[in-house]
């Protein structure tokens, strides 16, 4: 009877000691909590802008991506582990959100390579004709293209959508470009003298002829060389 | 002088008690007030103008009168939990103050008034300090506020209000709660049903602030209670919750109220938020603003400037304006200088504030405009408790001076009140007192500047050991205030008047309802039976007890000082002072008196006397002869060969009485031995006074002749003589043969006094323990309590034959001494007439013969048969309830050791208590003797002696058992005790464990957080793993 009833206290006692410990890490769970919500959301949605943009990005690129992502597993877990231990975990999940931070700039860095490397050849040839007399009347809407393109340097797609619709605009731009029907010479011709290089010798028949075509001719002057 | 009879005096008239003693330091009389006033001597000063050295009250109003010569404006705080005197110190200020002060000081003192607004704005209408003329405006206010605390409703106006105020006030960011559950849900929280009757049910937050506001409540608030809302308000019970959900309100009332029953920060924080807000509600309802207030004080001060005079407030408690209490303080930090304010009169203030209230509500903005801060706490203390009383000498002189006032007629006061206040001259109730000079000495008195005054019925011991022992119980504080209530006042108004009825001190336990009562120390335990084993009667033992508790220092050691004895410390007046016995103490008694001389032997002349009585006249010498001729008989009957013992002679022939002889002078008694007139017997009357009066050169045949003259007259009534002394009176028989009705009480009683062992059966070994019993004259039974060792009946059998015992082992001796040879001085005891009546018994299985008792003046007839009636009649049942008893007791234990072995359960006692206490759990000291000093072993050890009562096989057995196992039968009492209370603390600790554990798991638990965090780690895991596994595949 009292042997039961004692053991019982003992184990009652031993009981209230854990419970009253995790009574006093309400705050630290609830704290820890609030802080992996928070990364939960951001780690999410880095993922996510990664998985749009991994086929697109440079092999080494995605390799330095995937390290770093592989840097916040190992601090998550780390402090995964810790937690049994110690219930207030908001330091280390702060330290995962600033790697997870950095992630997020490399992200967009390479981002930005990508967008680069798929819109320059079109927008410099954009800039090439623009000032010919035929594309005068398409040059607002080919530099509307170019500015909607150019939103999405600064942002990375935040979805599929988005992500068609850059495909998209780049593919309507380089058509519009396309049907401008320039031959590689010509472009050569052009691209040096808006650098300002283009001599008469440039102006072989096949770029003599195309300037002499339509109203072209009235578009160049000559000048002396320095 | 009266000094002699100093015993059961009162010397204070009741109905003082009540005068002297009040509850508010402003409720007491003047007089009574300033007799009873203790100065302060140790005022903190948590902040002043300039560093302050004299902390005195002299000085504190030195300071203030100073400052008012100068012109200078001061603001002064008082603070100090309840009760230590800030009231108290406020109005001897005032009085001391305005008695002082220049004639153009208008001097206004603003009491508690029972605590509530509306008393406290009628105060301030009726105190004429606002002109009727001048000020009518500021005064329809105060008037219109008070009205409104007297309507109807006024609990609703103040919810509604509340509901108002969190929309419209806006606090500064800090004050905002912070919690958006509070934030969201209170609009409809405060709007709810449920809940408005929650607040508003008695005893709630509502309740008290209705209380605090309006007259209607009269009782008002406690004052160490600020009226305003609690965390505690909004700790909802489960049936009030369900209320809430089934009751379909809306779905915010139920978010808030079930975040509130899980989160106890968020009901204070809640509580703190409304507080907040109470203010601007109270303003609302009453019509009358904190800012209102302040500018009616700022017309007040200006309309004084005007008239050159100046303001010195006193507020006993600013929690008397609670709700626009703000807008006074604003007020009496504003100084009279400065642009704006040269129109202002100057300003002295002093305000009680209690701690809770300076933390609380005290705006932070005005605390550094305070410029005398001071407490009267105790900062060395570790509980809250005054600085004022802090030693014995303090509390004595405080209570000498409540006592002196008592003792003198509130006439007398006045008239010194009116003569001045000099504390000189105040009347002295000890001054014309007769006994103050047994009383002082005894009880101890107080130097103070009117002379001694006496510290009765008190002592400086008992006034500090009830001070000390408040607040025991958690329940109250140690403060002027609680050692006035709960100890002077109490003990007198309770106690007082049983000092004439002989009945004070009362029994400790019923000293206090507020302290508890001392024990005796460690070591000392056994003084409480020592005191009810020197006292008769257990009232007075209990009394003793109390008076050794308190007044003494907590034991009866005996000690010697000065020439006279102090037990407990204690000298014999003050136990005289209570009629109380002077009991002995812990050491012997002292020398008793003699015995006075006996009175010097009549004269007598004999022998014509015997020849008169002879001729039929009266004897006059009877005396004489009746003792000459009981010595006769005495000496020369064969009293053995009659079988009768020296006892019985000595009884019968106790002096001359028992021998009368017919017409003799002088008063016979009733029971006696008649000689008739005869010639006979006038010649041995003869015979014998010659032996004993005459020259004694007798020739032989005259000797001869009266040898033979006694001898036939001896022969002739030897029979009749014998049949008397045989008798234990007159008309009465011989119940039985004395010896033997002598021997079987004395062993029945060496059974009852614990001293005969089972393995010592024979009639030897009987006999030899009676006689050891009768030697070791010890013959005193102790009567222990029935609870402890014995039976009912066992007990009352003790008792019924304890004034018979010492007579029984006194007489049984005597009755079995034989003489050896005719010397008559060598004795020897008669074992073989023991032996037989032994014997006898034994072989009638213990049964007693039936006697009836003898009505006899004989002691050893009385007493003798007294006793063995009582055994006759009980001892057959209290030995039989014994076995009950035991039966029971081991019942009892084997149920609460519940199969296991006594070991077993005090090492689970040792590993629960080794766990409470390393849980700091408490529990009372008590239970640590199951650690200490009792053991499995001895408790098994008692079980078994216990078992073999049981199987005593007769009734002799039972009996030797019984008294052989007293002893052990105590200790099984101490053990089942022990146990009984342990499982009753494991039950209450496991019902109280159980419900601490429910109230943990809902809060420790709330959302099982950690199961949460845990899913969040483990999908967040997840989620990286997916995007590095990709990873390695592609490695």
């Amino acid at each position: 009877m009292i042997v039961a009833a004692s053991k019982n206290v003992c184990d009652q006692l031993e009981n209230i000691a854990k419970l009253e410990v995790a009574k006093s890490q309400i705050k630290d769970l609830e704290a820890t909590l609030d802080a992996l919500r928070q990364l939960k959301t951001y780690v999410s949605q880095l993922i996510q802008f990664y998985q749009l943009i991994q086929d697109r990005i440079s092999e080494s690129d995605r390799s330095s991506l995937e390290i770093q992502f592989d840097q916040i597993l190992q601090d998550i877990s780390f402090s995964h582990k810790s937690f049994a231990d110690q219930r207030r975990q908001v330091k280390a999940i702060e330290q995962a959100k600033d790697r997870a931070k950095k992630l997020e700039e490399r992200l967009n860095e390479s981002w930005k390579r990508y967008f680069k490397t798929q819109t320059n050849p079109h927008f410099e040839l954009l800039d090439l004709v623009q000032s010919l007399p035929e594309v005068r009347e398409q040059k607002v809407g080919l530099n509307q293209l170019r500015a909607q393109l150019m939103q999405f340097r600064d942002a990375l797609p935040r979805n599929p959508i988005q992500r068609a619709n850059f495909d998209e605009t780049l593919q309507h731009l380089a058509n519009r470009l396309d049907n401008l029907n320039f031959s590689p010479e010509v472009k050569t011709f052009l691209s040096k003298v808006r650098s300002g290089t283009a001599t008469l010798a440039e102006l072989n028949n096949e770029v003599l002829e195309w300037c002499q075509q339509g109203e072209r001719a009235k578009g160049f002057f000559i000048k002396f060389g320095n | 002088m009266r000094s002699t009879n100093f015993m059961g005096y009162r010397c204070w008239e009741p109905e003082r008690i009540s005068e002297v003693i009040n509850r508010e330091a402003v409720s007491v009389g003047i007089a009574d007030f300033l007799a009873t006033h203790t100065p302060f001597n140790r005022i903190a000063y948590l902040h002043a103008p300039q560093a302050i050295s004299d902390t005195s009250e002299r000085a504190l109003l030195e300071e203030m009168l100073q400052g008012a010569a100068k012109d200078k404006h001061a603001f002064m705080v008082l603070q100090g939990i309840p009760g230590t005197g800030k009231s108290h110190l406020i109005r001897w200020l005032k009085e001391s103050y305005e008695a002082q002060s220049p004639e153009n000081e208008k001097v206004f003192l603003i009491e508690r008034a029972q605590c509530n607004l509306r008393s406290t704005l009628q105060q301030i209408i009726q105190s004429g300090i606002f002109d009727p003329v001048t000020m009518r405006e500021q005064l329809k206010k105060l008037e219109g506020a008070s009205t409104e605390l007297s309507k109807e409703g006024l609990k609703d106006s103040i919810l509604n209000n509340l509901q108002v105020a969190t929309l419209e006030v806006s606090l500064p960011e800090g004050e905002k709660p912070k919690s958006s559950r509070i934030r969201n849900n209170i609009k409809r929280f405060l709007l709810d049903d449920n809940i408005r009757e929650e607040l508003k049910k008695q005893g709630g937050p509502i309740e008290r602030i209705m209380r605090f506001l309006s007259t209607g409540y009269r009782a008002g608030v406690a004052s160490d209670e600020l009226p305003g809302f609690e965390a505690r308000d909004f700790d909802f019970d489960r049936i009030l919750r369900e209320k809430i959900t089934r009751g379909g309100g809306y779905a915010e009332v139920k978010e808030l109220a079930d975040s509130l029953n899980l989160k106890p920060e968020l009901r204070d924080e809640l509580a703190r938020y409304l507080n907040r807000l109470l203010n601007y509600a109270i303003g609302r309802t009453t019509l009358l603003s904190a800012e209102d207030l302040k500018q009616m004080f700022y017309d007040l001060r200006r309309q004084l400037r005007l008239q050159k005079r100046q303001l010195t407030l006193f507020i006993e408690d600013i929690t008397a304006f609670t709700g626009i209490d703000t807008g006074l303080v604003d007020v009496l930090a504003t100084q009279h200088t400065g642009e704006n304010n040269r129109d202002f009169c100057r300003l002295i203030s002093v305000i009680g504030i209690t701690d809770s209230y300076f933390k609380d509500r005290f705006p932070d903005n005005m605390k550094e405009r305070i410029t005398h801060h001071l407490t009267l706490n105790n900062s060395q203390s570790t509980i809250l408790e005054s600085d004022f009383l802090k030693n014995p000498e303090a509390t004595a002189q405080l209570t000498a001076r409540y006592l002196n006032a008592m003792r003198l007629k509130q006439t007398a006061l006045k008239a010194w009140s009116k003569d001045g206040v000099y504390p000189e001259r105040l009347p002295n109730g000890c001054a014309n007192c007769s006994y103050s000079s047994t009383c002082h000495p005894a009880f101890g008195a107080v130097e103070t500047e009117f002379g001694p005054v006496g510290l009765y019925p008190f002592n400086k011991e008992a006034i500090w050991t009830m001070y000390q022992r408040l607040g025991e119980n958690g329940q109250s504080s140690r403060t002027p205030r609680t050692f006035l209530n709960s100890v002077l006042y109490y003990v007198l108004q309770s106690h007082g008047v049983k000092i004439e009825m002989n009945q004070f001190p009362p029994p400790a336990k019923d000293m206090g309802s507020d302290f508890t009562p001392p024990s005796f120390p460690a070591g000392k335990n056994l003084h409480s039976r020592t005191i009810s084993m020197q006292c008769k009667d257990e009232e007075i033992a209990k009394r003793v007890e109390s008076l050794i508790l308190f007044w003494g220092n907590r034991t009866v050691d005996t000690i010697q000082s000065n020439g006279q004895r102090l037990v407990g410390n204690l000298p014999e007046a003050v136990f005289q002072a209570f009629k109380l016995p002077f009991i002995e103490g812990e050491i012997g008694s002292g020398p008793r008196p003699f015995p006075p001389p006996p009175p010097p032997p009549p004269k007598f002349s004999i022998f014509d006397d015997i020849k008169n009585w002879e001729n039929g006249q009266k004897l006059h010498n009877y005396e004489d002869l009746a003792k000459f001729l009981s010595t006769l008989i005495r000496s020369f009957i064969d009293w053995e060969a009659h079988s009768i013992n020296s006892v019985q002679l000595n009884n019968r022939f106790r002096g001359f009485r028992s021998v009368v002889f017919e017409d003799q002078t002088g008063v016979r008694g009733s029971d006696y031995l008649l000689f008739d007139r005869s010639r006979e017997t006038a010649e041995v009357l003869y015979a014998l006074a010659e032996f004993n009066t005459g020259d004694k050169s007798y020739q032989e045949g005259v000797y001869g002749g009266y040898l033979a003259t006694l001898s036939i007259w001896l022969n002739k009534h030897e029979q009749r003589i014998v049949e008397f002394v045989k008798q234990p009176g007159k008309d009465l028989t011989e119940p039985l043969p004395l010896p033997k009705l002598l021997l079987l009480d004395c062993l029945l009683l060496e059974s009852l006094n614990e001293r005969l062992r089972p393995e010592r059966h024979s009639a030897q070994d009987l006999f030899l323990d009676i006689i050891k019993g009768c030697k070791s004259n010890e013959g005193q039974i102790q009567v222990l309590p029935q609870d402890m060792a014995h039976s009912p009946t066992w007990s009352s059998l003790v008792k019924s034959v304890k004034s018979g015992e010492a007579t029984c082992y006194k007489h049984l001796r005597e009755v079995l001494n034989r003489a050896q040879g005719d010397t008559g001085t060598v004795i020897f005891l008669d074992a073989a007439t023991a032996l037989d009546i032994l014997t006898d018994f034994k072989q009638s299985g213990w049964a007693l013969p039936s006697i009836t008792e003898v009505k006899s003046n004989i002691n050893v007839w009385s007493d003798g048969s007294k006793v063995y009636q009582a055994l006759h009649l009980h001892f057959e049942r209290a030995i039989e309830e014994e076995r009950v008893r035991t039966q029971e007791w081991l019942t009892k234990v084997g149920v609460l050791l519940g199969g296991n072995t006594p070991q077993e359960v005090f090492r689970a006692i040792a590993e629960m208590l080794d766990k409470m206490n390393q849980h700091r759990e408490p529990y009372s000291g008590k239970f640590d003797e199951g650690k200490r000093n009792l053991r499995g072993t001895e408790l098994e050890t008692i079980r078994r002696d216990l078992e073999a009562i049981q199987a005593a096989p007769n009734k002799e057995q039972l009996a030797l058992r019984l008294s052989a196992a007293t002893q052990t039968m105590k200790n099984g009492q101490v053990y089942s005790q022990y146990l009984e209370d342990f499982y009753k603390l494991v039950c209450d600790k496991e019902q109280q464990l159980a419900n601490r554990i429910t109230k943990l798991q809902l809060e420790a638990n709330a959302g099982q957080l950690d199961v949460v965090v845990e899913r969040e780690y483990s999908a967040l895991e997840q989620a990286l793993k997916s995007v590095v596994a990709v990873k390695e595949t592609l490695k």
